[in-house]
């Protein structure tokens, strides 16, 4: 898995409590967990990737190995956006209103058309697409990550994976 | 729906930012295959083949700088030399002499201020410092710009790298074993984290590889390769090195601001500061440049040069063993005229999965540190390129913005007090990318963290102001929010 070389003397400085080098690190870990928690929190990814990033610096001395980061970083990713959108179950399937035509193909109708789709889906749904696709994990990590058997992963993604598809190519 | 795999990231052109974009992107877990034209990585970074360790020109690195922080972060250690403070002779109009007059003309100059970038830089510091302060000024913008008249330039792109490079000149050192040395520390990282280096492979237009690919080659290069536009003015300089057999009491430095220049003609003997140095041969080394404009030729700028030496380097022409000279154009770093910043140069982010780094396109920095700064920057996107081309167009993202990032860090360290204030009218107060283009600041003077970013509040423009200090308990709150209260309402 990925390396992060580089950053593990940035890590050992912020362990520290150098606040440049934790600084350097929210440089180097923002636009990722953006991209992690946007996914599964959609409209509250933002204050997701905040309390993940929070979390990380807080507990940054307890990482025994920098060479660990992004995995310890990705699950507090996970388990943070997941935990704000089951604080408040009707967030994640947002309104579209009234879209005159959904078939164009404009940027911004895609956009929507994603984040439709992806709202459709159940958080869970959508972390397990995440943890697959986007962080490209096999069926055993994810299902350790999120800590369910590895048939729930299966299926979830099955049926993530054919509504995600059959949404998409309606659009 | 495949998952992203084992789709590369390539990158074109094996200089420092092509080395510096494949280190980052490998580092951040893809698989890279750099594919360089020549027989070696390095290119400009390299001297002409034959005399190993020799560049063309001198070269230096500031221990504030974005390589220099880049090469700490990886525990990169290559042996820096402070340059030879004695030794160092000015050759004015009167004669050569010690160069205590030249640095108490300067005096005026060492508070810091700012410098409008829709200015030219002659312009701006005669009236700030006076016309004949100016002058001096804008000659010695010769020794970071490598331009035949520097004065012309826009005066914030002049000024910022005059308070880098002369004020700050105590953060200047050598690289022992010269570029040649960070090339293969850099090849050395690149092997280490996995980049494929592929040399001797030419990338054409018609065989591009699939994105995304960083381009990494001097901008007429990259414009041919791409069949787009890409330019961006550069300097015309004139390099000359000269390898002599030693000779006692030769001055380290000389600086040439006679007025007949525009600008100035420096000479480093290199082997005052790295004896080793291979190519030198045992003797000395002298290196020269001097911008030249678009109609002077080599042996014009040659024979100047070699006034120099003549008023300042006793028996050189005797005992000289090797000679070489070049001029070079658009090799030395981008300059912005009046009107333009770095951010108006062809920026990182082509389009279609194709990125731009060199030492001519939109990132902050002095000279090297621009190929280091969008090395990095192209890297990334390149990284973020890769996972986003198997997700439908689309997928949510988000950036951490400024007033976030404060809000994060005032969250962790214990005791930081965190301000809001209005921002005054009139414009921004903290400009919204500032140097590290990150759009807020952030320094550590003395134990105390101060950090500032300015956003669009609900009532409009706003600054959040953040303050942290290292002392014991009970005063440290109170003094953090005190500082943090004073400074935004001092902006």
């Amino acid at each position: 898995m990925p390396l992060f070389l580089a950053v593990e003397a940035q890590v050992r400085c912020a362990q520290r409590g150098d606040p440049l080098a934790m600084d350097a690190l929210l440089t180097e870990l923002a636009p990722w967990v953006g991209q992690v928690c946007c996914a599964i929190a959609l409209d509250r990814g933002e204050d997701a990737m905040q309390e993940t990033l929070i979390t990380v610096l807080r507990n940054l001395p307890t990482l025994r190995e920098p060479k660990a980061l992004r995995s310890w970083v990705r699950r507090i990713a996970v388990r943070e956006s997941l935990r704000l959108v089951s604080d408040h179950r009707a967030v994640p399937v947002p309104d579209v209103p009234e879209l005159p035509e959904l078939a164009a193909d404009g940027d911004l109708d895609t956009a929507l058309d994603v984040r439709e789709t992806l709202g459709r889906l159940s958080p869970q749904q959508r972390a397990v697409l995440v943890l697959r696709h986007l962080e490209d994990l096999s069926e055993e990590e994810t299902a350790q990550l999120l800590g369910v058997p590895e048939g729930t992963v299966k299926s979830r993604l099955h049926r993530a994976q054919r509504s995600f598809r059959e949404r998409w190519e309606e659009g | 729906m495949e998952t992203v795999g084992d789709r590369p990231v390539h990158v074109i052109g094996g200089g420092i930012a092509g080395l510096v974009a494949a280190i980052t992107a490998a580092e951040g877990g893809a698989p890279v295959i750099l594919h360089e034209a020549a027989a070696r990585v390095g290119g400009r970074a390299l001297g002409p083949a034959g005399r190993p360790g020799l560049n063309l020109g001198p070269h230096v690195l500031l221990t504030d700088g974005a390589l220099a922080r880049w090469l700490a972060a990886r525990d990169i250690r290559l042996g820096l030399r402070l340059p030879a403070v004695r030794g160092i002779r000015v050759l004015g109009d009167g004669g050569d002499g010690l160069p205590l007059p030249l640095v108490a003309r300067l005096t005026p100059t060492a508070l810091p201020r700012e410098a409008p970038a829709g200015m030219s830089f002659r312009d701006w510091a005669g009236q700030v410092f006076g016309a004949g302060r100016a002058s001096l000024l804008c000659q010695l913008a010769g020794l970071y710009t490598f331009h035949h008249d520097p004065g012309e330039l826009s005066a914030q792109f002049v000024w910022q790298r005059y308070r880098r490079v002369v004020i700050g000149s105590h953060r200047i050192r050598m690289v022992a074993g010269g570029w040649s040395a960070l090339v293969a520390a850099l090849a050395a990282r690149a092997a280490a984290a996995g980049v494929r280096v592929q040399t001797q492979d030419t990338v054409t237009a018609a065989a591009l590889p699939g994105a995304p690919t960083v381009v990494a080659i001097r901008l007429p290069a990259a414009s041919r390769l791409l069949g787009r536009e890409l330019s961006w003015p550069g300097s015309r300089t004139a390099l000359l090195d000269v390898a002599a057999a030693a000779h006692p009491g030769w001055p380290s430095t000389i600086l040439d601001v006679r007025s007949d220049l525009r600008t100035c003609c420096l000479i480093d003997r290199v082997t005052a500061t790295c004896p080793e140095l291979p190519g030198a041969g045992g003797g000395e080394l002298f290196q020269a440049q001097l911008g030249i404009g678009p109609r002077i030729s080599r042996e014009v700028a040659v024979t100047r040069i070699e006034d120099v030496l003549d008023q300042a380097v006793p028996q050189w022409r005797e005992r000289a063993v090797w000679q070489g000279s070049r001029v070079v154009t658009g090799a030395t770093g981008a300059i912005d005229p009046p009107g333009t910043t770095w951010r108006d140069r062809p920026g990182i982010d082509q389009g279609d999965g194709l990125f731009l780094a060199g030492d001519a396109v939109a990132a902050p920095g002095l000279l090297s540190e621009v190929a280091v700064n969008s090395g990095i920057e192209a890297g990334r996107q390149a990284l973020a390129a890769r996972r986003r081309r198997l997700l439908p167009a689309g997928w949510p993202g988000a950036d951490l913005t400024p007033e976030r990032r404060l809000a994060v860090l005032a969250a962790v360290l214990p005791g930081a007090a965190l301000g809001v204030t209005p921002a005054p009218s009139g414009g921004w107060p903290v400009q919204p990318v500032d140097q590290t283009g990150l759009g807020y600041r952030l320094t550590d003077r003395g134990g105390v963290l101060r950090g500032e970013a300015a956003s669009a509040g609900p009532g409009g423009a706003q600054v959040t102001t953040l303050a942290w200090n290292r002392l014991p308990r009970p005063a440290r709150g109170r003094l953090n929010r005190r500082l943090a209260r004073w400074w935004g309402r001092r902006r």
